[in-house]
């Protein structure tokens, strides 16, 4: 099996990765990190595989900031979700070897959080797994009428307030939220992983 | 067991052989082979293609079941799927054995008289394919085999007998945003299939497979490379790339010329300003594709630069016809942009302009070139980036993917149309991601572009037109949409559904009155198909409600208000005889 989609394969992620990687070397010569950062292609195709870890950062996905760390304050009430995928800090690698990384985030309402949708959002930003329960479109539009997320290729709405319940289908299950919360004042990080299983 | 992969794939295609597998209650003994020549000249009681003939009629000439006793038709067996989505395929017959596909890469192979499983193949689906037509409109037969284009654009041959892989093809990368829902074409000992992907910025193509061997026999693009004919129908930059052209439908095919004929879709992104404004061959167009070379010998572009997702899905039918006291073979299509088409192919492969008129309301196109054809449109309806504008009929056009129908009996064209629907789109600028959805227009402007007509008292229709003559005979409404393909047969009897009340019907086809309707378990957005065993005609199609009628539905339950009819989902063979 391929280890990474074609669109972000080693073209994007090495160049990427390199550049981390001379930022850490830069670091390892005035002696700020270790030089266990220095990872291998295989390594750094292990950890572009895995899902969504504890203390991940999330990055653009597509658009003029692709690849970019998400702060709090790039997302806005009132706006479209946009598609993120974690990063893991310590590598720099994105977790892009899987489309089943992909993490839908917005802001919404914080008031209107049910009582288990609370703990995993931060001053109302909240995110769910991108890959809609159905046939595993990407979620990746708010639906302003019906106040839900919604899927373009077959129309199945989620609640963000609900933890993901559907609204209607075709999906039947509820889209998977993923945990956040904020290292230090102002840095978005992953707290733990998705809430239940991704895809259908 | 022979496994012909491209390069990247064939990792996945090993994995894939394991848990692709077919499960056999029996071996089918004394299997029919089907050869070129039952495929030309199909008997009537089998049903070996999925629109029954070549030429794409969708006509059968039984008539044990006909206007007089359709009445009375009633369920002589059912079974059930086991998957949900848009169940589309037609059940292929051959001499008592049954063959149908359904959504999730599933083959099924049934005692067409009693429904008892022979055997079942399915095909894993990728962990991390997603799928914006889930659905699958059927298998080829040829010789021992079974042919069958799957969602993850795998191409697979099985055993007919036994439904055991032969040979597995990746047609393309499914990461990359290539699929298939196509039934394959099986002529001159090819294999021919078309890939999906408009939406994803794919270049599309028509592929031919050696039947035997799997050995891809020749390649032809719906959108021209750099200096190749119709390249300059291209802007001067990478637009080509990601030009789209999917091609959805079985091309039909002349056995006298060896020339196939492929309605081919959008061009993507959907806006035409960001292809140059230009006509972007060969795109929104039929094409002439010589079966033996593969090479493109003729077209006609529906319309240019389309900005209005109008795929010209449909491949033209072929049949007589008669103008001006000329009696000639004709290729008659029901374009998606609201217009039926009538065009004259050559041997050679170039096609001629003959006729165009529309069959729905329509606010785009203002004129015809009587000459060639070419369209002219109204720009206040023309959306572009960062231009909105609203069109009549819909992005779903007047008549989408479900097939017309020609019956030699009435000499009339038969078409599942849907009126009054309108959109409105504006584009914005759109970076292309490999594998991911490449329109050009947000996901909340065709969200929420939908309207109806002032005034609309219907969306569905059954049509009835004598292209001969250019006029309508009679015209059935249907409270909201149809995505009904049609079937028409020697009883004088049209079997559509396609509605959103779960009703499989029968119509009288020259006068258009419902003879019969059943309730099934979901809505039919299959094509229906006719057969016989012992001398007994039954009539088979697949309910199972799923992608674009699932689509509209939504919208419907958003613009009417008040409306809030869902229609369940899960796939069931239905098969109807008299009692």
């Amino acid at each position: 099996m391929k280890a990474f989609r074609p669109v972000r394969s080693f073209g994007i992620r090495w160049n990427r990765r390199r550049v981390m990687q001379g930022v850490l070397g830069l670091g390892i010569a005035v002696g700020l990190v270790s030089p266990d950062a220095w990872i291998t292609d295989a390594d750094a195709a292990e950890i572009a595989r895995q899902r969504p870890q504890d203390g991940d950062q999330l990055t653009f996905f597509g658009g003029d900031r692709d690849g970019e760390v998400i702060a709090p304050a790039d997302l806005s009430l009132g706006e479209q979700p946009f598609i993120a995928y974690p990063r893991d800090p310590s590598s720099g690698v994105i977790r892009d070897g899987s489309r089943l990384n992909q993490i839908t985030l917005l802001r919404v309402d914080p008031s209107r959080f049910d009582d288990r949708t609370r703990p995993g959002t931060v001053d109302g930003i909240i995110a769910f797994s991108a890959t809609c329960t159905h046939q595993q479109c990407p979620v990746t539009a708010w639906d302003e009428q019906a106040e839900a997320l919604f899927c373009f290729c077959h129309r199945s709405r989620f609640d963000p307030w609900n933890a993901g319940k559907v609204v209607n289908g075709p999906a039947v299950r509820k889209l998977p939220t993923l945990p956040l919360r904020l290292e230090g004042e102002n840095e978005l990080r992953i707290a733990g992983g998705f809430s239940g299983r991704v895809g259908n | 067991m022979r496994s012909l992969l491209t390069g990247t794939a064939v990792a996945a295609a090993l994995l894939a052989l394991m848990v692709g597998s077919a499960t056999s209650a029996d071996a089918i003994e004394n299997y029919n082979p089907v050869t070129e020549d039952r495929l030309d000249n199909p008997e009537p009681h089998n049903w070996l293609q999925v629109r029954g003939n070549r030429e794409g009629w969708g006509y059968s000439p039984l008539d044990q079941i006909n206007t007089s006793n359709v009445g009375s038709l009633q369920p002589a067996w059912l079974f059930s799927t086991g998957v949900q989505e848009g169940h589309q395929a037609p059940p292929l017959v051959n001499d008592g054995v049954m063959y149908v596909t359904t959504p999730m890469n599933q083959v099924l192979a049934l005692d067409a008289a009693t429904g008892k499983r022979l055997w079942r193949f399915q095909r894993e689906l990728p962990e991390d394919l997603f799928q914006l037509h889930p659905t699958n409109r059927g298998p080829a037969l040829l010789g021992d085999r079974l042919y069958v284009a799957l969602t993850d654009c795998f191409l697979v041959a099985l055993d007919a007998r036994t439904g055991e892989v032969i040979w597995e093809v990746a047609v393309d990368d499914y990461q990359a945003g290539y699929y298939m829902t196509i039934a394959p074409l099986a002529a001159k000992g090819k294999i021919m299939v078309g890939v999906s992907g408009g939406e994803y910025g794919i270049r599309g193509y028509v592929a031919a497979y050696d039947a035997e061997s799997g050995e891809e026999a020749w390649r032809t693009y719906t959108v021209p490379a750099p200096g190749e004919p119709g390249s300059d129908t291209w802007p001067d930059d990478d637009a080509w790339k990601t030009g789209g052209g999917s091609v959805w439908l079985t091309g039909n095919y002349d056995p006298d010329t060896g020339l196939s004929y492929w309605g081919i879709g959008n061009a993507a992104p959907w806006m035409g300003d960001t292809r140059g404004g230009m006509d972007n061959l060969y795109t929104t167009s039929v094409i002439a594709v010589d079966v033996e070379s593969g090479a493109l010998v003729g077209h006609h572009q529906y319309h240019w630069n389309d900005s209005w997702d109008w795929d010209e899905v449909s491949p033209p039918l072929i049949y007589d016809v008669t103008r001006d006291g000329e009696t000639f073979k004709a290729l008659v299509n029901v374009a998606r942009n609201g217009h039926i088409y009538l065009l004259k192919p050559t041997a050679e492969g170039p096609i001629e302009f003959v006729d165009a008129w529309g069959y729905v309301y329509s606010n785009v196109i203002t004129a015809f070139d009587p000459d060639t054809g070419r369209v002219s449109y109204d720009d206040n309806h023309w959306p572009g980036t960062g231009k909105a504008a609203l069109f009549c009929p819909s992005l779903w056009g007047g008549k989408d993917w479900p097939y017309s129908a020609y019956s030699p009996d009435t000499g009339l064209l038969y078409i599942p149309a849907n009126e009054n629907l309108c959109s409105t789109l504006e584009g914005a600028e759109e970076k292309y991601v490999p594998g991911e959805l490449y329109i050009g227009v947000p996901i909340p402007v065709i969200l929420g572009g939908f309207s109806l007509r002032e005034g609309w008292d219907h969306i569905g229709e059954i049509q009835a037109w004598n292209v001969d003559s250019g006029e309508e005979v009679w015209s059935k409404d249907f409270a909201h949409q149809n995505w009904g393909p049609i079937l028409a047969t020697g009883g004088g009897v049209l079997f559509s559904g396609g509605t959103n009340d779960h009703m499989f019907r029968a119509h009288d086809a020259a006068t258009g009155e419902t003879l019969w309707e059943y309730p099934t378990n979901s809505g039919v957005t299959a094509s229906p198909s006719t057969y016989s065993v012992d001398g007994k005609q039954y009539v088979a199609v697949q309910s199972g409600w799923g992608v674009d009628a699932e689509r509209k539905q939504d919208v419907l339950r958003g613009i009417i208000p008040g409306y809030d009819v869902h229609v369940p989902q899960g796939g069931v063979i239905w098969v109807f005889a008299l009692p």
